[in-house]
């Protein structure tokens, strides 16, 4: 009965949902207070309902309902608690609900937190999120039905996809939603403000610290996805280019044009209408990798054709989106006010050059993505466009940037001189220069290295050089200054991490005989032995691997573990440090005591981590700042 | 309390929700007016920090500040006059009629897509018999529901009501003659009334589902079944085969079949009909033959035709000490098939069916292959 009810509860939420289009919007038009500012309880009314549908459907979970399709298709009675939560969005329908949670906590959260945003502004933001909501519950209720039940109750349900029974994919689907859904709260913004017709101060110094927030939740579900990747997959990659990958990806990098262009536009008043249009781009992405993800055309794009009510409607919904925004833009855009002058030289100019390079960046992924999608849809082969593309174009595009982005800071607002920024920085570039010069011979010779090493020189020194002079100078240091020294330094971290680790890494796959050791990067890896062992919704085999390390020795415990759908999957085992990682996965027995075995040395990779880290941290810093606890008399 | 009433209770909640806050208003805040004052005050501020901090020069600093000002100048606009009063009484009734009539018609509008959801008052552990209640209930009100007829057959079956089942079948044969589950179900009760034989209207059905698909892992997977179990292994063999080679790559139910083809594959091996022939050759014998010399083993009728049943011929460099003799070395009739035998070993230089001169011959004992089909030979 309980699943009837969390059915029942999704269907009042799209009610309220409605409800939230059409009412406020009556009362913002014919100005009836008490009907505009309906809008917040009925955002709340909307999260309480879409919760409960959450909750019974993780009640469903607990509780092995096998009487409901997706729980029967998704979890069995011996998979462990915690993937039994996690299991809610194991899948297509929970995620999408899942998906509606966060959307309604973003909702909510707008309508907490806006007190210093005029009400009027709140209402008509809500209404566009409401908008967004009526979307994705259609699709959810009409196309991805997560209550439907079967006639007859299986007595034990399918195994969840043993990829996502890991903890990091627990946490790294609400993550990356946060994100994505995150977006839509600048996107609704940037709506509001066109639909009211004015796009003034007020919405861009809003809009920011809602973008910091998405764009930090995206990064951490960019930086956990790549984590995972790493050590489950058994690879040893971090990062593949892999087309759902660059679905996040994507809006990341529009939403960093965006939280650079809004800094000029509530500062100077310059960019409104670039901003505005990236403010759309960013949420246009997060639904155009939605569809993707979502439709099947990743799987093939005659996938979609075979099923295409699902596809279909997000396309409908994606064109309904995007063309409504711009078509909103084109006609509101003479309401943007001038952008003020600038010189060529200039903070502006800077800020500019880095969403060029950010929006370009995009655009060379968002082609790499959709080419091959394009080619078979007009039946004209299949390719996959991997890493060499990406590496050869994505690369070169954003080394300017990087540069760009360690100078800039020093920029003066509306106009500054080559000379002033010469006679402050030539000390620290002459450390840069003697670096340059030096570090072929210290370091190593590698050039892919040897340029990381550079930019983490030229962003560090950069930024540590402008936390001193500021910290010296009588001049307050802001959340929003601390924010950006930390983000880029996080950015200086992550570059230098991914390369060595790229170019300096070791991978061997090898037969490994028990007790016979192997010598790789410096470390001796022995086989001591491979058991066999049970868990509570496995079997498998466990390795035990000795690594002498100078004079300790680490024992390593990688896992080959067999689920019930037949399914291999390799629990790689990871000696973790910040200088390098140790990484061994298991691979077959090849018979006499002998396996198969891939072993790692991964120097600095967790460097690209902690640089995902300290850009989130560094955007969450910016969102806190004082100047966003601004006091407005009523 | 039944779930209808929990709805009515979820639709007054949410009313009562709605029509709480149309009495009780939140306040409005602030203005759009003030707001943007308080930011462009704000902005002065922060350039004046700006300068302090040297991200703008002095001679720049007027300039700066009257964009700011002009800026706000430009957004501030006379908000507009005292809201309009509504009546709450009406907007309330309004809404909450909204609220109770499209969700419950959205929520009817869904419910048939449950499958048959509406039907049942589902449980965690729903009983074979409360599912049987409930599908008897649902075909009271869509008696073409032939995919709810067959449901109820396999149901009445697991509760042993075979003849509620048959019924139940044929009306769903009736209604959804190429469902293919359908169909495999209804071949499997009825040949359950056959002692398992397929034989007949089950036959007919797994044929009819092989025509609407004959690349429907299901029924190939059945028809192997029913042709194992008939004995025509090959076919048997064919269909897992063909089932196999249709299933992707990950797909769990390939374990299932691979099962089958191994339990097959044993089943052959197992009774296969193989005479195995331990023979011991000399050294004194071998070293008086060449190791180009043939070794013919072969069995014959104890009586009747001389032509051997089945037989092996290798040259001694091949011999390793056994020769196993099976229907695929027979001649005439199957080894299989035969009685009483006798086993003859022949070493010969010519290799001629022809026993000659230079041959060594050796003949065993009388074997019944019924009780034994090990035999040892010593040739000295």
């Amino acid at each position: 009965m309980l699943i009837e009810i969390g059915h029942f509860a999704l269907v009042l939420s799209l009610v309220f949902a409605i409800l939230l289009v059409v009412v406020p919007s009556i009362g913002i038009h014919q100005n009836k207070a008490v009907l505009a500012q309906l809008a917040k309880p009925l955002i709340w009314g909307q999260f309480f309902l879409v919760l409960i549908s959450f909750a019974v459907l993780m009640n469903a979970f607990l509780t092995d309902d096998f009487s409901v399709k997706y729980v029967a298709e998704n979890s069995n009675t011996q998979l462990p608690t915690l993937f039994k939560f996690s299991a809610v969005w194991g899948a297509h329908e929970g995620s999408l609900l899942l998906w509606m949670l966060i959307l309604s906590i973003w909702s909510v959260a707008v309508s907490i937190f806006s007190k210093r945003v005029p009400s009027e502004v709140v209402n008509q933001i809500l209404v566009v999120l409401g908008f967004v909501s009526v979307g994705f519950l259609l699709f959810l209720l009409f196309t991805s039905n997560p209550f439907e039940l079967l006639t007859i109750t299986p007595t034990e349900g399918r195994e969840l996809n043993p990829l996502l029974q890991d903890v990091g994919l627990a946490i790294h689907p609400p993550m990356l939603y946060m994100g994505y859904v995150g977006l839509a709260v600048p996107f609704a913004f940037v709506l509001s403000a066109l639909i009211r017709g004015r796009l003034d101060s007020t919405w861009l110094r809003w809009t920011r610290p809602w973008a910091l927030i998405a764009w930090a939740f995206l990064t951490v579900g960019i930086t956990l996805g790549s984590w995972w990747a790493y050590y489950e997959l058994g690879w040893g990659g971090w990062w593949f280019w892999d087309p759902v990958e660059n679905a996040s990806f994507m809006p990341w990098l529009v939403a960093t044009a965006l939280i650079h262009s809004l800094s000029v536009s509530e500062k100077r008043g310059a960019f409104r209408q670039w901003t505005v249009l990236l403010a759309i781009g960013g949420f246009s992405l997060s639904l155009l990798g939605t569809f993707l993800v979502r439709s099947g055309v990743l799987t093939s794009v005659h996938a979609f054709a075979t099923d295409p009510t699902r596809g279909l409607f997000i396309l409908i919904f994606l064109i309904v989106v995007i063309g409504g925004s711009l078509a909103l833009y084109s006609w509101r855009s003479t309401l943007i006010q001038k952008s003020n002058k600038f010189s060529l030289v200039s903070r502006e100019t800077g800020l500019l050059v880095n969403n060029i390079v950010l929006v370009s960046a995009m655009f060379c992924v968002l082609l790499g993505t959709l080419y091959p999608l394009i080619l078979d849809a007009l039946n004209l082969g299949k390719i996959s466009v991997g890493a060499p593309y990406f590496d050869a174009v994505f690369v070169p595009i954003m080394i300017p940037g990087i540069i760009a982005m360690a100078i800039v800071p020093f920029l003066r607002w509306k106009k500054d001189t080559f000379s002033r920024l010469w006679s402050m920085l030539r000390l620290e570039w002459l450390c840069i220069a003697l670096v340059v010069v030096l570090s072929p011979f210290f370091i190593t010779d590698n050039i892919f290295v040897l340029i990381a090493f550079y930019l983490f020189a030229w962003v560090t020194i950069h930024s540590l050089f402008l936390l001193t002079q500021r910290l010296r100078s009588k001049a307050q240091v802001t959340f929003a200054f601390l924010g950006m020294i930390v983000a880029h330094l996080g950015i200086g971290v992550f570059i230098l991490g991914a390369t060595v680790t790229t170019q300096m890494g070791v991978e061997r796959d090898l037969k490994m005989t028990i007790g016979e050791p192997q010598n790789i990067a410096g470390y001796a890896f022995t086989l001591n032995g491979v058991e066999q062992f049970n868990a509570q919704n496995y079997q498998g085999f466990k390795g035990s691997v000795s690594v002498i390390d100078g004079e300790d020795t680490i024992e390593l415990s990688p896992e080959k573990r067999l689920y019930q759908t037949g399914m291999p999957m390799t629990e790689a085992a990871i000696d973790p440090s910040l200088a390098r990682d140790l990484y061994v996965a298991l691979g077959e027995s090849l018979g006499n005591g002998n396996w198969s075995m891939r072993i790692y040395y991964k120097p600095m990779v967790r460097w690209i981590w902690l640089g995902g880290i300290m850009i989130a941290l560094g955007a969450l810093l910016a969102a806190f700042d004082r100047r966003y606890r601004l006091k407005v008399k009523s | 309390m039944s779930f209808e009433w929990q709805f009515l209770l979820l639709i007054l909640a949410s009313s009562g929700f709605v029509a709480y806050f149309l009495y009780r208003p939140l306040k409005v805040n602030i203005s759009d007016d003030a707001s943007n004052v308080a930011i462009g005050k704000q902005k002065k501020q922060e350039l004046a920090d700006d300068v302090t901090k040297g991200l703008m020069s002095m001679s720049l600093y007027q300039e700066a500040e009257d964009e700011i000002t002009h800026t706000l100048a430009n957004e501030l606009s006379q908000d507009s006059g005292d809201s309009v009063a509504i009546n709450p009484l009406q907007w309330a009734i309004a809404l909450s009629s909204i609220i109770a009539i499209v969700s419950v018609l959205t929520y009817a509008q869904l419910a048939p897509k449950h499958g048959s959801s509406a039907v049942i008052e589902m449980s965690p552990s729903l009983s074979l018999e409360q599912s049987v209640a409930s599908l008897k209930t649902h075909l009271d009100n869509n008696p073409e529901n032939g995919k709810a007829w067959s449901m109820l057959g396999l149901a009445e079956f697991n509760l042993g009501n075979t003849d509620k089942a048959l019924m139940s079948f044929e009306k769903a044969y009736s209604l959804i003659p190429n469902d293919i589950d359908m169909l495999l179900q209804y071949a499997s009760v009825v040949a359950s009334t056959q002692e398992g034989d397929f034989s007949g209207a089950p036959q007919s059905f797994i044929d009819r589902a092989l025509e609407v698909d004959p690349d429907s892992v299901h029924v190939l997977y059945l028809l192997g079944i029913v042709a194992a179990n008939d004995g025509d292994l090959l076919l048997a063999e064919k269909s897992w085969q063909k089932a196999l080679y249709l299933l992707p790559a990950d797909h769990p139910d390939r374990v299932v079949i691979e099962g089958a083809l191994n339990t097959l594959s044993n089943f052959k091996s197992v009774n296969d009909f193989t005479l195995t022939i331990n023979l011991n050759i000399s050294e004194d014998v071998l070293e008086l033959r060449s190791d180009q010399d043939y070794l013919m083993v072969y069995a014959k009728a104890l009586k009747g035709s001389a032509i051997p049943i089945a037989i092996k011929k290798i040259q001694l460099k091949d011999f390793n000490g056994v020769v196993f003799l099976s229907d695929a070395d027979s001649l005439s009739v199957k080894l299989s098939e035969s009685t009483d035998v006798l086993v003859v070993v022949r070493i010969s230089s010519t290799g001629m069916a022809m026993k000659q001169a230079d041959d060594i011959e050796i003949v065993s004992d009388v074997m019944s292959l019924t009780e034994t089909r090990i035999v040892d030979l010593q040739v000295e």
